[in-house]
């Protein structure tokens, strides 16, 4: 299987540049994202990746969207809709339709 | 597991049940949902293909879970999963930029970033220093397992694979269907008794028993296990009705090193 994409490799640059835009140094984004310092150390250097409580904590804490941060748009502001399904083999019709309401709710929001 | 250990899966649950203060056994999942601002819904459907998904759009999060199935248990343990999702590092970029993300379709269970999710659904319901703690208090085997699911709110089939997993006791699992044999799960102790004589597809002798029958019988440990010893084992089987399942589930009264003094 092969999930690595390119957007792997910005997000260790695009964090570091945010944050330096923000004038914040590790220590203070630590603070204000409630991620721990060596956290954030690691994250900036590639050698931990992110979840997505890191980056939504981190998109808050930097206003900026989570998907700037992992390189899916270039302006602070663009998003994008991602559904992580369990036994996708099994997804039907009709599960396609529920989920791409809750999705229209999230975008609403 | 991709880069994920298991080690590490359980140190994260952990953490998350510590950061946000859930003392209780059975874990309120819909509070951490509220805590994290993430909103926990299902809709009222006959059937679901699915047990559930973790949508986002920008910084927005939402869970769906399947309720087609009447199980609280099996429900509990779809939301955990999606919350593994959300919690797992290097599970967002097993995202694909096109909006809905289909990657490893078809690959069910075999997908790492499902099994790890699997994992951590099962660290986040049923905590190893928890379980820990309340394992011995029962008669080993189906005793334990069924206290156990009652107290962290799960299913006997999640206790009983967490169950085997942590015991120090020679125990056995054994989950079927129509006698075909879909997965064997040992622990350390039993092992070193000998080897499984049963692995998964594998069909085994016809077992006569009803929904929700419980049976528990003696037997020579070599009925599932390759050894010369004449020794005997407690065997113990449900079936759970809904799934047409049967879980066995066998324990030795002794420890190996006891028979070889």
């Amino acid at each position: 299987m092969n999930t690595i994409s390119n957007e792997t490799y910005v997000f260790p640059e695009r964090l570091k540049e945010i944050r330096e835009l923000r004038k914040l140094t590790q220590a203070q984004l630590a603070e204000k994202s409630k991620i721990p310092s060596t956290s954030i150390s690691h994250l900036e250097s590639g050698s931990r990746k992110p979840s997505f409580d890191n980056l939504r904590k981190l998109g808050i804490a930097l206003d900026v969207s989570t998907d700037y941060l992992l390189g899916r748009v270039d302006s602070f502001e663009g998003t994008h809709t991602d559904t992580l399904f369990r036994d996708l083999q099994n997804l039907t019709e009709s599960d396609r339709e529920t989920i791409r309401r809750f999705a229209e709710s999230l975008r609403n929001k | 597991m991709s880069n994920n250990t298991k080690q590490h899966i359980e140190e994260e649950a952990t953490q998350i049940r510590h950061d946000y203060n859930f003392r209780d056994y059975a874990i309120d999942l819909f509070k951490l949902g509220e805590d994290l601002g993430i909103e926990i819904k299902t809709e009222a459907k006959k059937t679901s293909g699915i047990s559930g998904a973790l949508i986002r759009y920008g910084n927005n999060f939402l869970i769906y879970y399947a309720s087609s199935i009447n199980n609280i248990p099996y429900q509990r343990f779809s939301i955990a999963h999606e919350f593994g999702h959300y919690f797992l590092p290097a599970h967002p970029e097993n995202i694909f930029k096109d909006g809905v993300h289909y990657s490893n379709a078809g690959m069910g269970s075999k997908d790492p970033y499902e099994r790890e999710a699997d994992y951590f659904s099962t660290c986040l319901l049923m905590p190893k220093f928890l379980f820990q703690q309340e394992m011995y208090k029962y008669n080993d085997g189906m005793e334990a397992i069924k206290n156990l699911a009652n107290i962290f709110n799960t299913s006997l089939t999640s206790t009983a694979i967490r169950y085997i997993e942590l015991t120090e006791v020679p125990a056995m699992l054994v989950i079927s269907k129509n006698n075909i044999v879909e997965a064997v799960f040992t622990t350390k102790e039993l092992r070193k008794f000998g080897k499984n004589l049963y692995v998964k597809n594998n069909i085994l002798p016809t077992k006569d028993i009803f929904s929700n029958e419980q049976t528990k019988k003696e037997i020579s440990l070599n009925s599932w296990i390759h050894t010369n010893l004449q020794i005997k084992a407690i065997e113990e089987s449900i079936l759970l009705g809904s799934y047409e399942k049967i879980l066995t589930v066998i324990t030795m009264p002794v420890l190996y090193q006891e028979i070889e003094e």
